[in-house]
């Protein structure tokens, strides 16, 4: 049988028990509002009252309401948002530079068309002709910036990209040594858990920039997957570089502890990344084919009208623009050509010498051009564009459902993980009353002992 | 399922931005009148936007090249007219002359007449209009008629378009108006006659009544042809301004907001956006800590 100064044992652990209680609920309340802390309950267990145990409480550790299920769904969540929202903001910019709110390519057409109109109306006028140079040459300008704008955006992707890479190689690194520092606190009998809080808030970081996925081992280390390769296993880290390929695109490669490389570009789908791939190298490329291929078009179109007419000094043969070389690169290189450039005189608008000054077939020839097929196209010039600039509205349109779907699914995962990690203040302040109150009971019991105590030696 | 405070809140945050965007994007709409102001906000409205604006653009600058022809048209005819008119008084004099009662001088002087009409018909066919001169064809920089009343430019005809594809001459023929392409040298037969009248040649004179009679027709024919071909021109900017009202309410209708549609908009996000925050302020105020 216990003895009566077992009682005061019991007590005592009681006090310590509660005290435990009232500090993990004190440290949750504090850390409400830190990124990636998971609640905490102190794990109390009754010591068996018998023979060789005086009763009371133990406590047996501090858990972590951690449900990594939750947490990879929300990791997983993480990945695609990341990739969403930076493909919307990528596409966003590219929007603004091909359409911007006055003067686009497709009002630049517009004005160069009216411009062969009025030439055709009256062909010898000094100023029509003049008006056709200016006309032309903003088109032209108008389209070469676009196309410069298109490329240094594809550049300045191309360093966040890097950016981001450095950002996911820091965490990878500390995820690898918070490994080691967990597996080492775990051998010592800690749960390590604000190490694990760390951790697991840079998993869900590396996830928001790359996409990722972890297991956890028997040691608590975890490792992580991305972009369909190891990139922490225990306490080594990989790390990651974005490049260029020889044709300009994003290539990630992984370069593994042992130094051996490998290339993971066809696995950089999720995280900002993922997005910042897409928008560059499929979004943006698509918009700038086009935009290459409608410069090409339009430029070859009005050359060859033009080119089959007279200028006022009876010399035929001229283009209008510079004859693109090649589709590629058509927009960029898009310009007058030099031989026209200040010499109205040198505009066609007749389609014979004996037809000048007031021969205007060339003219109608150009001018119709406005309404007519572009290349081998069936839409006018002015449609095409049109239709390059909705083909980047559907996909930022997509691109911005898909953000906002994303917002959705990461709140859905973060509410079901939440629901069990997260701190309720409601809660928390429930348990301090219970573990005050609790504790208040504890001194009474060594306040019974203690009076027991001294009945009994007066007793004597 | 438990509700923590971070869920409660997240959720109240997450509500509130999105109904700060929806009545953001609801005051953009009320406050520009436009439902569309980028390809993303409606791609397909985006792209009819493209094209009607650039039928829009080439219709409105056709109609304003097709009114400036139609005018030049129109002055060639008024032109045309007073030409008729000099003939015509180049008809009187020859039936004047023709009498037997009047002598040589009298027809000499009569000469100097018809010399002064023919070199203010000289005169009237080399009028300029607003594209170089009205009756030279495509060689519209110099006069087409020298001062011997000989024909030196061309009748190219030059044409505009009317709609797409469809083109109209747009041009007063000189040729056919005043030269022998129209059936009489007008020049030579004045010429002709002023020598008639000076040398009293009465069978010359005689004959230049019919001549000044068969010139005044062409002249009317001439400028019958110039008015329907100015009228061609002033009816296809009046269709042209017809289709471009149609157009121009197709282009509203698919990029502008409707006012009603958009103000109740404003009103319901408004109201939401002003829910969220009240809601908001009550999860704040509901709380075990404060009691």
């Amino acid at each position: 049988m216990p003895s009566l100064f077992s009682l005061l044992g019991v007590a005592r652990d009681g006090m310590q028990a509660q005290s435990a209680g009232v500090s993990v609920t004190g440290q949750n309340i504090s850390n409400v509002n830190t990124p990636g802390y998971v609640r905490r309950g102190v794990v109390l267990s009754a010591r068996a009252f018998g023979q060789d145990s005086t009763g009371g409480v133990s406590v047996l550790g501090i858990a972590r309401s951690f449900n990594r299920f939750a947490h990879g769904r929300v990791v997983e969540e993480h990945g695609r948002r990341g990739a969403a929202a930076a493909r919307a903001e990528a596409l966003t910019a590219t929007e603004a530079a091909l359409s911007p709110n006055s003067r686009t390519v497709a009002d630049r057409v517009n004005a160069m068309f009216q411009a062969f109109d009025t030439l055709s109306g009256a062909p010898g006028d000094a100023a029509a002709r003049l008006e056709v140079l200016q006309q032309s040459g903003n088109l032209a300008q108008q389209v070469s910036s676009t196309a410069g704008d298109l490329a240094t955006q594809r550049d300045e992707l191309f360093t966040q990209a890097r950016g981001v890479a450095g950002e996911v190689n820091t965490r990878l690194a500390r995820i690898a040594t918070l490994n080691r520092a967990i597996a080492e606190a775990t051998a010592l009998g800690d749960a390590g858990a604000d190490l694990r809080d760390q951790r697991d808030l840079l998993v869900q970081e590396v996830g928001d920039r790359l996409g990722a996925r972890s297991i956890e081992d028997a040691t608590g280390q975890v490792t992580l997957f991305s972009a369909g390769t190891v990139l922490v296993e225990g306490s080594n880290a990989s790390s990651v570089t974005v490049s260029l390929d020889p044709a300009n695109n994003l290539r990630l490669t992984v370069a593994q502890p042992g130094g051996a490389t490998t290339d993971a570009t066809a696995g950089m789908t999720q995280g900002t990344l993922g997005g910042l791939r897409e928008a560059r190298d499929v979004d943006i490329v698509a918009a700038q084919t086009s935009l290459d291929q409608f410069a090409f078009d339009l430029a070859t179109a009005v050359n060859t009208a033009h080119a089959a007419g007279f200028g006022l000094d009876a010399v035929s043969g001229r283009n209008l623009f510079a004859a693109p070389a090649a589709v590629a690169g058509a927009a960029r290189a898009m310009a007058l050509d030099p031989a026209v450039v200040g010499q109205p005189d040198r505009v066609a608008a007749a389609a014979a010498a004996t037809d000048l000054p007031g021969g205007n077939d060339v003219a109608l020839r150009l001018a119709g051009l406005a309404s007519r097929p572009l290349g081998a196209g069936t839409t006018s010039p002015a449609e095409r564009f049109g239709t390059i600039a909705a083909d980047l509205g559907v996909r930022l349109q997509s691109a911005l459902a898909e953000e906002q779907l994303r917002d959705d699914t990461v709140q859905q995962a973060e509410t079901l993980r939440e629901s069990a990690a997260g701190v309720s203040l409601d809660e928390e302040m429930v348990n301090l009353s219970k573990f005050q109150r609790a504790f208040e009971a504890s001194t009474r019991v060594l306040r019974v002992a203690d009076e027991l105590l001294d009945t009994l030696m007066k007793s004597f | 399922m438990r509700i923590t405070d971070k869920m409660a809140l997240d959720a109240a945050r997450q509500g509130q931005s999105r109904a700060v965007r929806q009545f953001t994007e609801a005051s953009r709409v009320a406050s520009s009148g436009l439902r569309v102001n980028a390809p993303s906000d409606d791609p397909v409205a985006w792209s009819m936007k493209v094209r009607q604006e650039a039928q829009l653009e080439r219709m409105d600058n056709r109609t304003r090249t097709l009114s400036r022809a139609g005018s030049d048209l129109n002055a060639a005819e008024s032109v045309l007219a007073s030409a008729g008119d000099l003939l015509e008084e180049a008809r009187a004099l020859a039936v004047q002359a023709a009498n037997g009662s009047i002598d040589a001088q009298t027809r000499l002087n009569m000469s100097g007449l018809v010399t002064a009409l023919r070199d203010s018909l000289i005169g009237l066919a080399n009028t300029r209009g607003s594209n170089g001169y009205l009756f030279g064809g495509t060689a519209t920089a110099a006069a087409p008629f020298n001062a011997a009343g000989v024909f030196t430019a061309n009748d190219t005809p030059v044409a505009l378009e009317v709609a797409d594809g469809v083109t109209t001459r747009a041009n007063a023929s000189g040729a056919t108006a005043f030269t022998v392409a129209g059936g009489r040298d007008l020049m030579a037969d004045l010429e002709a006659f002023a020598t008639a009248l000076s040398t009293n040649n009465l069978v010359g004179i005689q004959g230049a009544i019919g001549t000044m009679e068969a010139g005044h027709r062409q002249l009317v024919t001439a400028q019958v042809t110039t008015g329907i071909a100015a009228e061609r021109l002033h009816s296809s900017v009046e269709v042209t301004s017809g289709a471009m009202l149609t157009i121009t309410t197709a282009r509203a209708n698919a990029i502008e907001a409707d006012a009603l549609e958009a103000f109740t908009s404003l009103s319901l996000t408004r109201a939401g956006y002003e829910r969220s925050i009240a809601i908001t302020r009550e999860l704040l105020q509901v709380s075990s800590v404060t009691r």
